[in-house]
């Protein structure tokens, strides 16, 4: 089966909850385009967009955030990275999707936040910027390969309030509690097939069910983890239901209430019901509705799925 | 309990003090610039910045990295800044800074090469600038100015061509 046939297979289960389906799957396999985070710790937007449209590429601001902007790279073989502004650090190359997680945690500079899945840091360098490099963050990942890439993306964007370190999030302890924690869990990323064409789909559909079960584990230790009022931000760049409202369903049973997410961004609702590809209906508690979805033929971007809890 | 901040020592206010000494004397920068800021030393010869909250390090289990790294002591024992840290604090630097003349000199410095030209400076470690961008460490001696951009920071001369 050739890549988008299957790609086209794989994503039939989605059928009945994705809106205007036929134009999803016309944009699953369109390459993505190219975006970048301005690095408010060194450059302004201002400064950096004059500079960057000077060497010839073009940006366009982002709807989502002031400093977010799409980039076309016209006669630029080399890519976004291949700059003396990227070097130094005054941009990130970040899906604009990426940046939604952040901006629904909100954190507040002298916070104490807990990014319990930092790697590769765009979420974890946006949360600093966020905060003005005031407060802490504690960015944590399970692997010391990917942990390689964190470090060095917080040298190159000059963050200084950052406490790495490397362990499973399920076995994450400490004795202080957070104000804020951001799970942007490990999942079967579905929905970043734009940006990688050659992902693993896997038509038995396990890895959501698997994943599912881990980010449930996970999203209990960030209850535990959390002060009483505290915020939790939960996103997986998948489609799968199992990994999105049935794992903020797990949540809300745990102790957890889920808040409305408002962004300037085309989503829609979480799903409350479904039939999966074995004709098994599936419903899940009503409020999940209050976690959102991004697709990408809404705005030309990445998929994800983001909900905001709080510890009750 | 739990196995924290076995690698990171707090410096006392006698290393602190000797620090904010070494970068006002050689650089101009003032104390004032790292109020809010920790200093800490990770094994022998190298010295870290951390802007935040110092009580909670030790609550912290298996710390890796704390904040970034600063400075670090050279085999001559000379305290050299890092890249990453002249490229957050070398804008507050009055003293000792090269400004390179050209974009083809910046790239030749952000791509690891030398540049020799006699500049206005002390001999040793000094604050590499190009316009308003600090680039990073550079090493001068006998009018030769050499990079000391990390690889991982580098970028490539093909990329301007």
């Amino acid at each position: 089966m050739s890549i988008p046939q299957k790609a086209f297979k794989y994503y039939e289960r989605y059928r009945s909850i994705i809106p205007d389906y036929d134009e999803f799957i016309s944009y699953i396999l369109k390459p993505l385009p190219y975006s970048i985070r301005v690095n408010t710790l060194k450059i302004t937007p201002e400064k950096l967009a004059q500079r960057m449209e000077s060497k010839g590429f073009i940006l366009r601001k982002s709807k989502l955030h002031p400093w977010f902007f799409e980039v076309d790279c016209i006669g630029e073989e080399r890519g976004i990275g291949a700059t003396l502004e990227h070097a130094l650090g005054y941009y990130y190359a970040q899906e604009i999707v990426s940046g939604i997680p952040p901006i629904v945690l909100d954190p507040k500079p002298w916070e104490l936040i807990l990014d319990m899945a930092a790697a590769p840091g765009s979420k974890t360098t946006q949360i600093a910027q966020m905060m003005e490099c005031k407060g802490t963050i504690v960015a944590n990942d399970v692997s010391r390969e990917r942990v390689k890439a964190l470090k060095s993306n917080l040298d190159r964007l000059g963050v200084t309030n950052t406490i790495v370190t490397i362990c499973d999030a399920r076995r994450f302890y400490s004795d202080m509690m957070f104000d804020r924690i951001l799970l942007d869990a490990p999942c079967s990323s579905e929905a970043t097939i734009r940006k990688d064409p050659s992902l693993p789909l896997d038509l038995s559909y396990r890895l959501p069910r698997s994943f599912s079960r881990l980010q449930k584990s996970m999203i209990e230790r960030a209850y535990h983890l959390l002060k009483h009022g505290g915020i939790l931000v939960y996103s997986v760049c998948t489609f799968a239901p199992e990994e999105c409202e049935e794992v903020v369903e797990y949540a809300l049973k745990i102790g957890f209430e889920i808040e409305e997410v408002d962004i300037p961004l085309k989503y829609v609702e979480g799903v409350t019901e479904w039939v999966d590809e074995r004709g098994r209906r599936r419903s899940y508690n009503p409020d999940v509705s209050k976690a959102i979805r991004i697709y990408p033929h809404f705005e030309n971007s990445g998929g994800m799925f983001v909900a905001k809890l709080r510890k009750v | 309990m739990l196995p924290n901040l076995e690698r990171y020592r707090i410096c006392s206010s006698e290393e602190v003090r000797r620090i904010l000494d070494y970068l006002e004397e050689r650089y101009g920068i003032p104390r004032s610039v790292f109020e809010n800021y920790t200093f800490l030393v990770r094994g022998k010869n190298s010295i870290w910045i951390y802007s935040g909250h110092p009580s909670i390090l030790e609550l912290i289990p298996n710390v890796n990295v704390v904040g970034i790294r600063a400075l670090h002591l050279s085999i001559k024992k000379t305290l050299k800044p890092t890249t990453i840290f002249l490229q957050v604090f070398g804008k507050y630097a009055t003293k000792n800074v090269v400004e390179l003349e050209s974009e083809e000199e910046a790239v030749t410095f952000m791509s690891g090469g030398s540049i020799a030209r006699y500049y206005d400076v002390e001999e040793g470690f000094v604050v590499v600038k190009f316009g308003s961008d600090v680039l990073g460490c550079g090493l001068y001696s006998n009018g030769v100015l050499r990079s000391k951009i990390p690889k991982t920071l580098r970028v490539r001369f093909e990329w301007f061509k």
